[in-house]
């Protein structure tokens, strides 16, 4: 398990009220939820497995045993949908041969649909690892995610 | 055109993510936080009360009202929490507040926390924004440095600190109730109220719980006075108000204004719409359905502009098309805690898709607003009642949208059949 696996889990060791701020820490690391650290919560934190798959999929966490290294959010709010957002992710997806909402064959890309991520003055939104990107030339976005995963 | 009124809440430019955020920090005067520990409680309160601030995150409960429950409880243990959550589609004003003046905020988090005598603060944000946590967590070290949190601070002689977090986005998280439940590390599903946050919020104690709009008021309220406050903007409706204008418009953003601006002026200030004005969503898909007899109408409290977030549409969009995607999103985003928001959605859900298979609009549309009654009468909380009031209305105001789709076409927005 790797070093800092342990140091994002541990760093919160008996708290379990701290399961969503160990949950945004390995989002932030590691683009998704690292199946590996689903025992090691439940050691550090005290929490049952049922506990922790409960909140996680509450929450729509990702949870994988891949290694993804690029994790591309598409919003589908109500503004961005009134900007062909559908139509963003289904040209994005197609050019990169994923579905929507499931990692990559590859285990290295997550293409997902999400719910407003308050971009909505720059919809349609999307964010690469987090990162704003504007999504008006996809050939551009589907550049900056081959760079990604480089 | 009426013109666009100067900025007290927004007027800055950005401070993060512009490599400015020393130079704010160093800048910022904190002069309402010095006022306000020269005043009691009691005191604050009073001005609160006299500003007539309601919450700006679309509840508008009176905000003195709020703080002084939280104040008179038996109870010791108290929070002070800002909702950042901003998960109605369609709004970003409290991102734009943020990026432009984060210190607001915080000073008005140390104001509460001492009118209340609470001891710890949190300050939950949207998933999505990463720069910002990172800033307030730079400017939160800053206040420790300067002893204008942490242990003993200022005059107060009392412990206030703050935390930072950010939720993983559901819909549901920026429910009051439901973002308690996020902070505490669980399922964001709401509670049945009695009891109030103000009596039993985080961790079952009392909390003031302030949308970061609201919070940002605060320290302009202390600093010049509640009546100065008041004065601005009509009856009922005080103080500067941010809307956040997106959809078939120029120019998307946010504006300030008082309360008696109009959509007209909003979407003049906006450069004007691309094509004709169809309708608008006042406070968003959970909020009121705005037709052309409304654009003069003012955007106040009394006329349910909530939260401020405006989203237009033009007469290219199909109105069935939106009535479907509301439902979607809504029974994507239920809790799925109480019985009648549960079964409720899934009907509604599937009105919605199987919509080409009806022969009428009457039958479907006295189903669903069936179904917002029975979920304004029993459900847990307000998201689903919420979520099913707009497709009526739509029905109700473009029924020719809905039977285009019975015949089987739509050459609108397509139709699936």
């Amino acid at each position: 398990m790797s070093q800092t696996l342990q140091q994002i889990i541990s760093a919160h060791a008996g708290k379990p009220d701290e399961l969503l701020v160990v949950a945004e820490q390995l989002m932030d690391h590691y683009q998704a939820i690292p199946i590996a650290a689903l025992e090691l919560m439940q050691q550090s934190l005290g929490l049952t497995a049922t506990e922790i798959q409960s909140i996680l999929s509450f929450y729509h966490y990702p949870v994988t045993d891949k290694a993804v290294k690029c994790h591309v959010e598409v919003c589908g709010a109500l503004s961005c949908h009134l900007k062909s957002s559908d139509d963003v992710l289904k040209r994005l997806c197609r050019t990169l041969n994923v579905t929507p909402g499931q990692v990559s064959d590859d285990g290295r890309l997550l293409v997902a649909k999400v719910e407003c991520l308050s971009d909505c003055d720059r919809a349609p939104a999307l964010h690469i690892n987090g990162q704003r990107v504007s999504a008006a030339d996809l050939d551009a976005v589907v550049k900056r995610i081959h760079e990604v995963l480089a | 055109m009426r013109p666009l009124p100067t900025p007290v809440l927004i007027g800055n430019p950005p401070v993060i993510g512009a490599g400015q955020l020393r130079d704010y920090y160093l800048g910022y005067p904190f002069n309402a936080l010095q006022k306000a520990v020269s005043l009691s409680p009691t005191e604050i309160i009073a001005e609160l009360k006299a500003s007539g601030l309601r919450g700006r995150g679309g509840a508008a409960y009176p905000i003195g009202l709020k703080w002084e429950s939280v104040m008179n409880q038996p109870e010791p243990m108290r929070y002070v929490v800002a909702n950042g959550e901003e998960g109605e589609p369609g709004t970003f004003k409290d991102r734009i507040l943020l990026e432009r003046n984060p210190l607001a905020v915080i000073e008005a988090m140390i104001i509460a926390a001492y009118t209340v005598n609470a001891r710890e603060g949190y300050i939950y944000l949207n998933h999505s924004y990463r720069e910002i946590a990172q800033a307030l967590e730079q400017l939160l070290h800053w206040l420790r440095e300067d002893h204008r949190l942490g242990d003993k601070i200022l005059n107060w002689q009392c412990n206030f600190d703050i935390q930072v977090r950010r939720g993983r986005q559901r819909y549901i998280s920026g429910e009051e109730t439901a973002l308690f439940r996020a902070l505490e590390g669980r399922r964001a599903e709401p509670s049945s109220r009695p009891p109030y946050p103000t009596e039993q919020g985080l961790w079952h104690k009392p909390t003031v719980i302030n949308n970061i709009e609201t919070l940002s008021c605060v320290p302009l309220i202390i600093e010049k006075g509640g009546k100065w406050f008041a004065a601005l903007g009509p009856e009922g409706s005080h103080g500067p108000k941010l809307y956040s204008l997106t959809g078939d418009i120029q120019h998307p953003g946010v504006y300030e204004s008082t309360m008696d601006a109009s959509l007209r002026d909003l979407i003049e200030w906006a450069g004007g719409m691309t094509g004709k004005f169809k309708g608008a969503f006042l406070s968003g898909p959970s909020g009121r359905l705005c037709l052309p007899d409304d654009l003069d109408q003012p955007l106040t409290v009394q006329n349910c502009c909530g939260n401020g977030t405006v989203i237009v549409f033009n007469d290219t969009r199909c109105a069935a098309d939106l009535a479907r995607h509301i439902t979607d999103f809504f029974f994507a985003e239920h809790c799925g805690q109480c019985l009648p928001g549960r079964e409720s959605m899934k009907q509604a859900k599937s009105l919605m898709d199987n919509l080409e298979r009806q022969t009428s609009l009457a039958p479907m549309q006295k189903r669903y607003g069936a179904l917002h009654v029975l979920l304004q009468n029993s459900s847990k909380c307000g998201l689903c009642s919420s979520g099913t009031r707009m497709a009526p209305a739509l029905m109700q105001a473009f029924p020719e949208d809905f039977s285009r789709h019975f015949q089987g076409k739509c050459a609108v927005c397509g139709s699936r059949v």
